[in-house]
């Protein structure tokens, strides 16, 4: 066959060579109206995740999730409600999880004394979750055997 | 990956933590553990393999570090070595590990058939690449023979690579001889791009990120940095905290994430920014602020031609009233003091009355334009460039660069920020435009062309010379069928163009219309289409981007794509095998280059002598090269190469193509290996000759445009019936239309939905209550969606704020597909509409 | 995913093995400090003990032991019961780990 490359099967998950009807039917909301011009509405407000549990992470690197509410935060250039709880000094208050160190450097890699200012914007981030399920499975795999070791060994 | 794997992989963690469990227990009791019991995978079996790439989202081009196992991307993190972002990424960023493995992939290509053969109305029915390609071509031939190149268009991304654009650029205008190729950048920076080269006759910024860490005052006008540049604003926040007099000062039409972390908000009416500008350059001029030597030496002055529509249909109303839809983009010479007369109009009573800003706090933002020893950085995206006037608007700001000589050195720096990866570098240096080729050059300037037949080997005379439609221009030719064969790429336009249930959705499925989208994912757009061609995404091909700081940044091919997935630079050069020149050029230019006959458009266009110059032994045998080992030459050095000559020694430098693997990327021009950060700027740019001090060499003179232009009113604004203005735009946890976000759970889950952000008064006027479904209309379609009077974006009275991201609620069937006339960049900031309850409607039974 | 809550966790009051390998989902390593003397005894009698695993011992009498169990509980109790076999003098829970759900 002209103008095909060796088969690159990767093991991909069954229904993924499934007709696209059948994919599709589960994720309207990535594909949109069938038709494009028919007025659908509105989907559900999803409750806010605020149970305090901590979620597991994809990969070591990846900032954790923020598992209680955030609304009505004052994150400003005066106050900053998250750092309230999770600075090193209020930790044992607060029993939230502390700041990673690497917030403490600033961009030229020097540690300082207390979170860099470059860090200030925590939601940039961190975000919240709500409790919807997600809107396609996603395949992504998780470096199981690696889960407690920090690979940036730099 | 199989169950074997996983369990495989559940059991050496367990093991590993295992280790760990007893290597604690040992430390406590302070023994020496033996060899063997560090049952610790270690070795090989735990090693990743990183590389760099730059992140794919925003256009500020943060560097990533990619972990790669078993073929799978499985982590990723800011790349410390990277001078944009320093080891950070916002949260997009962190999960870029995660958007190639959404499971509704698509890996084959799908056509739209019945009977087994291609039929517009039929279901997507997977087909080879064979098949689809067949039906391309046979489509693309009839519709060249019936009405010739004018009826074939592409429209391509700022998320291509810089090869894929060059390749698209070569096919559409050498190949089939169209210039219908536009960017969805288009959408999203052409008011920039048109602004540099109206004032200094070059495209793309004279500083760079540096600027950040020396400016003493943040003007942003019309940017959202901390939601849609959250890298880029760590900068700033850093800078601002780190130094107590550094002040920043935001203008938008709402408040938001980045004017909470501002000294001063300025909320003005929409529209009025370019009052504002005039005031201040009026600001200057009465306070003696002026540098005048400066002025007098670098700049020009010109008058703008004014009312000039706002590029709706020729039919409509508003265009019929406008004077000067034809000339919009002629600019008359003019004197500094007609310039200082003409904005002596816009006086503080007069500006404050049009903006509703107070005159002392209008003042105040003057003074910081004013004061000679503050730094200033002017910051910008889609408020100004999404504009009916967005051209002018980029032009005003640099006016007051201009007119104080703050600009291009360290600190003092007008700015245009890019909302694409590669709207520079694509887009921009390459030239995917409709009027453009690469490095700045113009399809409408014969010398231009010339220069490109020359590097291209064409015969001399091929390229066309017409300019091709625009983005929105080429949604109207569908519609009317005038366009009839139309390949989307790397872009969701059908949820990302405006008005898209008049305009756009109707040429897709206009039965005269062939229409094929390269896709990763199954978007709205992709299922609008006849035939689905599914991509390769990011780090499953070699690539190339430019960020908005001049800076190129290469990577390798990290993964393989999934089964049939192929990248669009495979697809273009392989579609041109399809295609003869006897059957797409004119007979008289091939009697004229009887050495072209006969040849594959891909013979001519990339085995031409010059793009497979390049053997395979020049790859890095440490990575993979897909499209390169199927053509049998280093593509992507073979067109990037290419490419180069068009700037090299004309101020669009590049390094060697290999430098780039091994930099952060470079920031060009690269002249003699050393990175330009200052343009136009004695002592920091080598084509600035020495004792001139300034010379802006893109305009012949050297010498930069003010203009004069006035404050126009926006194409359509509130009445008593549609009395809410609509503001559109983006969130930080979704990239544009969401079709990679979307699917990654973490990301769909932090901003789940599309809302109404709208002021809580304006709500309870409506008897709405905060998570209520409503329809919102205008007088082009409506939505449904959910009030929110609370969240991240605090709108004012009177306006009302709907992100694009969800396919579910197409805002854009609501939005006005008015351009500014003179870049035809869509103003989404800006149109009318009326929110409803939408239980009248559910009456209906439509549930 | 997450479904379990912190008291849950707390109260180890989980007895559903997720789909594991095998039915231990909890794992903790002690620090069991016996009499050197009977140092011999003690080891023979954690060997006859369900989910417990040597990894090193001093001649001073410490040992480094893992206990995979189902559950929280199961450590609890496997812990009270070394810390009565004769000869031992103290038992000092280090690490503790325990699975949930890892698939979505």
């Amino acid at each position: 066959m002209r103008g095909l490359l060796p088969a690159a099967l990767l093991g991909l998950l069954l229904f993924v060579r499934a007709p696209l009807a059948q994919q599709t039917a589960d994720a309207p909301r990535l594909t949109g109206p069938t038709p494009f011009t028919k007025e659908t509405p509105a989907p559900p407000m999803q409750r806010q995740v605020t149970d305090d549990v901590r979620r597991r992470r994809n990969y070591p690197d990846q900032p954790p999730l923020i598992p209680h509410a955030i609304e009505g935060y004052a994150t400003d250039l005066n106050a900053n409600k998250c750092l309230s709880c999770h600075t090193r000094k209020f930790t044992e208050q607060s029993q939230a999880p502390m700041i990673s160190v690497t917030h403490f450097q600033d961009r030229e890699g020097n540690t300082l004394g207390g979170v860099s200012p470059r860090r200030y914007v925590c939601l940039a981030c961190h975000v919240t979750q709500t409790a919807a399920a997600p809107l396609v499975p996603n395949t992504f795999t998780d470096m199981d055997a690696l889960v407690g070791r920090e690979p940036r060994a730099k | 990956m199989s169950r074997t794997n996983l369990s495989d992989a559940a059991v050496s963690r367990r093991s590993f933590i295992k280790a760990q469990a007893v290597a604690a227990a040992a430390a406590v009791a302070g023994i020496d553990l033996p060899a063997k019991a560090q049952n610790l995978s270690a070795g090989p079996e735990i090693s990743l393999k990183w590389s760099k790439a730059p992140c794919r989202f925003c256009g500020t081009g943060c560097g990533v570090m990619v972990g790669v196992k078993d073929g799978r991307v499985v982590a990723t993190h800011g790349d410390m070595q990277a001078e944009v972002n320093r080891g950070l990424n916002c949260v997009k960023g962190y999960f870029l590990s995660k958007i190639m493995y959404g499971a509704d992939r698509l890996t084959q290509p799908l056509m739209r058939m019945k009977n087994g053969v291609f039929d517009k109305n039929g279901d997507f029915v997977p087909v080879s690449w064979d098949q689809a390609f067949d039906e391309m071509a046979r489509q693309w031939k009839r519709v060249l023979k019936e009405k010739g190149p004018t009826a074939v268009g592409m429209f391509g991304s700022g998320q291509w690579t810089m090869f894929e654009g060059y390749a698209a650029s070569k096919l559409m205008r050498a190949g089939f001889r169209s210039n219908n190729l536009d960017p969805n950048a288009r959408h999203c920076m052409a008011s920039a791009a048109v602004g540099f080269i109206r004032t200094f006759g070059m495209d793309e910024p004279m500083g760079c990120y540096d600027d950040m860490e020396q400016a003493d005052a943040f003007v942003l006008w019309g940017s959202n940095m901390a939601e849609m540049h959250p890298i880029l604003w760590t900068r700033i926040i850093d800078r601002r905290l780190m130094a107590p007099h550094v002040k920043i000062m935001t203008l938008s039409t709402y408040e938001h994430r980045t004017t909470d972390f501002s000294d001063a908000t300025f909320v003005f009416k929409p529209g009025t920014d370019l009052a504002i500008l005039n005031y201040i350059a009026n600001y200057l001029i009465q306070n003696n602020a002026v540098k005048r030597d400066f002025v007098e030496r670098h700049c020009n002055v010109k008058m703008a031609t004014t009312d000039i529509g706002y590029g709706l249909r020729a039919e409509h109303p508003l265009e019929q009233r406008a004077k000067n839809v034809e000339t919009a983009p002629v600019m008359k010479p003019s004197s500094f003091d007609e310039f200082a007369n003409f904005v002596s109009t816009y006086t503080a009573d007069y500006v404050a009355n049009l903006t509703g800003i107070s005159k002392d706090r209008l003042e105040a933002l003057a003074r910081v334009y004013a004061d000679p020893k503050t730094k200033v950085m002017s910051l910008w995206t889609m408020g100004v460039n999404q504009h009916v006037r967005g051209v002018w608007a980029n032009q005003l700001i640099y006016n007051l660069h201009l007119l104080t000589g703050k600009i291009s050195e360290p600190g003092n720096s007008p700015f245009s920020l890019t909302g694409q990866p590669s709207a520079c570098g694509t887009a921009r240096e390459v030239g995917c435009f409709a009027h453009r080729l690469p490095a700045d050059l113009l399809v409408t300037n014969p010398e231009h062309r010339k220069i490109a037949e020359a590097i291209w080997k064409l015969p001399p005379g091929l390229l066309p010379d017409k300019i091709g439609y625009h983005a929105v221009q080429q949604d109207r030719m569908l519609k009317d069928g005038k366009l009839n064969a139309y390949w989307i790429t790397t872009n969701n336009n059908l949820q990302t163009a405006p008005n898209t249930n008049n305009e756009t959705y109707p040429g897709y499925r206009n039965p005269q219309n062939f229409v094929v989208v390269s896709e990763a994912y199954p978007t709205v757009t992709a299922m609008a289409a006849d035939v689905i061609l599914p991509a390769a995404m990011w780090v499953e091909k070699e690539g190339a981007f430019g960020n908005a700081e001049r800076r190129t940044q290469f990577w390798h091919e990290l993964v393989k794509a999934p089964d049939q997935a192929r990248s669009d630079l495979w697809q273009l050069m392989e579609f041109s095998k399809r295609f003869t020149t006897d059957e797409v050029w004119p007979e008289d230019l091939l009697a004229k280059s009887p050495e072209h006959r006969g040849k594959s458009l891909f013979d001519v266009l990339f085995a031409n002598g010059s793009t497979n110059t390049f053997p395979l032994s020049d790859m890095d045998p440490g990575y993979d090269n897909h499209e390169s080992k199927y053509f049998g030459f280093y593509v992507q050095k073979g067109l990037f190469e290419e490419f180069a000559k068009f700037g090299n020694g004309h101020g669009h430098d590049y390094a060697p193509f290999d430098s780039y693997h091994q930099a952060r990327g470079l920031r060009w021009p690269v002249v003699n290996g050393q990175e330009t950060r200052w343009r136009y700027r004695e002592g920091m740019d080598p084509y600035v000759e020495k004792g001139s001090e300034y010379q802006f060499y893109g305009n012949a003179d050297k010498k930069a445009n003010l203009l004069a232009a006035p404050y126009e009113a926006p194409a359509e604004a509130p009445d008593q019936e549609f009395d809410l203005w609509l503001v559109t735009g983006r969130v930080l946890e979704h990239w544009h239309s969401g079709s990679m976000t979307m699917r990654v759970p973490e990301l769909y889950r932090a901003f789940t939905g599309a809302v109404l952000f709208m002021h809580p008064d304006d709500a309870q006027k409506r008897g709405l209550r905060r998570g209520q479904e409503v329809r919102v209309l205008s007088r082009r379609g409506e939505i449904r969606t959910r009030v929110e009077t609370r969240g991240r974006n605090k709108v004012p009275p009177g306006l009302v704020f709907v992100p694009f991201f969800d396919a579910s609620q197409l805002i854009n069937k609501v939005t006005l597909d008015a351009t500014d006339p003179i870049s035809k960049q869509t103003d989404f900031k800006k149109c009318a509409v009326k929110v409803l309850p939408a239980q009248e409607v559910n009456l209906g039974g439509r549930r | 995913m997450q479904s379990r809550s912190r008291r849950e966790l707390i109260t180890g009051r989980i007895t559903a093995a997720p789909q594991s390998a095998g039915a231990s989902s909890h794992l903790a390593s002690l620090v069991v400090h016996a009499r050197p003397d009977e140092l011999g005894a003690v080891r023979a009698a954690l060997t006859e003990m369900r989910g417990v695993e040597i990894h090193a011992e001093s001649a001073a009498g410490k040992m480094v032991i893992t206990l995979e169990t189902a559950n929280d509980h199961e450590i609890v109790e496997s812990m009270g019961a070394i810390g009565e076999l004769p000869g031992v003098l103290s038992t000092a829970l280090v690490y503790q780990h325990s699975d949930p759900h890892e698939r979505s």
